[in-house]
């Protein structure tokens, strides 16, 4: 269970109940406490060392206070989120504030309130520019969706200090838990849609492109709205994919359509075809290289949704919105609750694309005699090198994503990832590879220890699509001439349910197994022997540290 | 009833009419807040403050209850 840290100015019990269901949670208590918490280096808070620590500051005891009274309390909230932010490497996410005013005021009165909304939040915009672990946790969108009297109850203001409603509560509590799913849990990687009535409104091999509803403005405008998330989403490293019972000539007419904001080229793989849609996402697993589990299926055909939610049952299938004018709101709460990540990297943005270029490949691969053949067509140059501190994002990205191709499965933070690199005992190694299609970007981390004698693979991951071209022989090539002063590398597979296609890696590189136990195998190899590299890569460059 | 049960993380038969406000250990001001909370929401009622803070002991609760 990861654990929290839940600072606040009000009674955050209620709010602490909901989440220790899922978190460990610290929470010191309300009022000022939190404020001694942070100032005191010796404090619980610090020696707790949390995943992530949440700030959530609630204006209501500000509520009608004067200019100055304001001022003040918030020039002491700013100077403690500070400190805190100086003191701590770890995840802290600040809250957005809601001010609010005296009704007691003429027509012509001066407001103050969105001006204080607004400092709070360019203060936290400016400490999350500088510090890439500060986050903004946006309570007052909450509110502001779900309307105060909805959010608040003055009933348990006056009782015991807690602003909220049952609502508030269930809203905050939900927002924090979104949050820590955001920062540490695995993403889904593709949402497939279907297209009738889920794209547009109709049936495009009925009503023809003239008879779909789809428009910029009015009714039709729900879809294009619709259709204009899905594309923020592809932006934002979500690959789109169709799944759709339709003759595939009637599909591309619809993409025709002069409101259609989604094109062919946005897709990373279309069914449009008359197979039985659970056999159409199998295939697109194969033909992707993803597990079912990376997939979001979305229909508003309650039939297709169990059939494929029946047969492929690490899909996600979210209910539709009965009435579509919630269809782009429900786009942005499936992109919340299911893609969201904390920053994207050059490679998110270009996940399309490459996926695009990866079908190309795979048709090449189709045309080559035997493996050795497909290697050299597609010219790959391979780049090992020691990590630089401008790839840790992405290593910690692999490090937390990869499944299939990953022998031991270690996911490390950000924070350690750094910490490794920096040690001198450990080395970390990243291969990125090119070839004729087009640029893989980084692909494989390896980590090493030093053991004496000898050197263990910590991790050796790779994404998996760079799988089946020998690229493992390639880095253990790589590995034993780097390391030929050394007496073994030694190699770890520790199974889980995704990475069978790696259980026997180590054996078939010439690894020599020592021991199996509980579904570990550990191997070593004899670096008085240097393991060959394979025919047909175009280059291979490598660097290892400079000093070591 | 079984949401004070609930509310009290005790068996039905664990609770008295006469448990007391402040009293008995596991009735605090918290657990009245959580409770008034609850209440509100299952029986889709409104509790004045002004009943909330006569109540004395289980059987106050149910009367004020009672009367919505």
């Amino acid at each position: 269970m990861r654990n929290i840290a839940l600072l606040s100015n009000v009674t955050t019990d209620m709010i602490t109940a909901k989440l220790k269901k899922k978190f460990q949670v610290y929470s010191p208590g309300g009022f000022d406490a939190w404020i001694s918490e942070v100032m005191d280096l010796s404090s619980g808070l610090y020696k707790k060392n949390a995943d992530a620590i949440f700030i959530l500051l609630d204006g209501r005891e500000l509520w009608d206070k004067s200019c100055g009274e304001v001022r003040d309390r918030v020039e002491l909230w700013k100077n403690a989120v500070e400190k805190l932010g100086e003191q701590i490497d770890s995840l802290l996410f600040v809250s957005t504030i809601d001010f609010r005013e005296s009704r007691i005021r003429t027509y012509g009165e001066r407001q103050n309130c969105f001006e204080w909304m607004n400092d709070w939040y360019l203060f936290i915009r400016q400490l999350s520019e500088k510090k890439n672990s500060i986050y903004i946790l946006d309570i007052l969108e909450q509110i502001m969706d779900m309307g105060r009297d909805n959010f608040y109850s003055s009933k348990m203001w006056y009782m015991g200090s807690m602003p909220y409603s049952k609502v508030g509560v269930e809203q905050v509590s939900n927002e924090i838990t979104l949050a820590m799913e955001t920062a540490f849990d695995s993403r889904k990687k593709a949402a497939v849609l279907d297209l009738d009535n889920t794209l547009w409104g109709g049936v495009i091999g009925e009503d023809g492109i003239d008879g779909i509803i789809l428009s910029e403005h009015n009714e039709g405008g729900r879809f294009r709205d619709f259709q204009k998330k899905l594309l923020e989403m592809k932006d934002r490293g979500v690959v789109l994919a169709v799944n759709s019972k339709n003759n595939e000539a009637d599909a591309e007419t619809a993409f025709r359509h002069p409101s259609m904001v989604l094109k062919k080229d946005d897709f990373v793989n279309i069914k449009a075809n008359w197979n039985d849609k659970a056999s159409n996402m199998k295939a697109m697993e194969e033909e992707l290289n993803l597990t079912e589990g990376s997939f979001v299926f979305i229909d508003d055909n309650p039939m297709e949704r169990g059939i494929v939610s029946g047969q492929c049952p690490e899909v996600t299938v979210p209910e539709f919105p009965k009435d579509t004018v919630m269809l782009p709101e429900f786009a942005e709460s499936l992109y919340e609750k299911y893609f969201r990540v904390l920053r994207l990297t050059d490679e998110d943005r270009q996940k399309t694309h490459m996926y695009q270029r990866e079908a190309k490949r795979k048709e090449a691969r189709a045309k080559a005699l035997n493996l050795d053949e497909y290697i050299e067509m597609l010219e790959i140059k391979a780049d090992i090198h020691i990590m630089k501190e401008e790839e840790a994002g992405r290593v910690h990205q692999l490090c937390s994503k990869t499944n299939q191709f990953n022998l031991t499965t270690k996911r490390y933070s950000l924070k350690e990832i750094k910490e490794l690199a920096a040690d001198s005992g450990t080395d970390i190694f990243t291969v990125s590879t090119a070839d004729k299609f087009g640029d893989n970007g980084l692909v494989s981390v390896i980590i090493t220890k030093k053991q004496g004698q000898d050197v263990v693979i910590d991790t050796f991951l790779m994404s998996c699509r760079v799988m089946g071209r020998k690229l493992e022989q390639v880095i253990l090539s790589a590995l034993t001439e780097y390391y030929k002063d050394s007496s073994r590398l030694m190699g770890l597979y520790e199974k889980t349910d995704k990475n069978a296609p790696v259980a026997d890696m180590y054996d078939r590189l010439g690894f020599e197994r020592i021991r199996s136990f509980d579904g570990k195998k550990e191997y070593c190899y004899d670096l008085s022997n240097t393991c060959p590299k394979p025919a047909g890569y175009a280059r291979i460059r490598f660097q290892g540290n400079v000093k070591r | 009833m079984a949401v004070m049960a609930e509310l009290f993380e005790e068996n039905a038969d664990a609770l008295s009419m006469d448990m007391e406000y402040k009293k008995y250990e596991k009735w605090d001001s918290l657990k009245m807040m959580n409770i008034i909370m609850e209440l509100e929401d299952v029986f889709d009622i409104s509790i004045p403050i002004e009943k909330i803070s006569s109540v004395k002991t289980l059987q106050d609760l149910y009367t004020v209850i009672q009367g919505k």
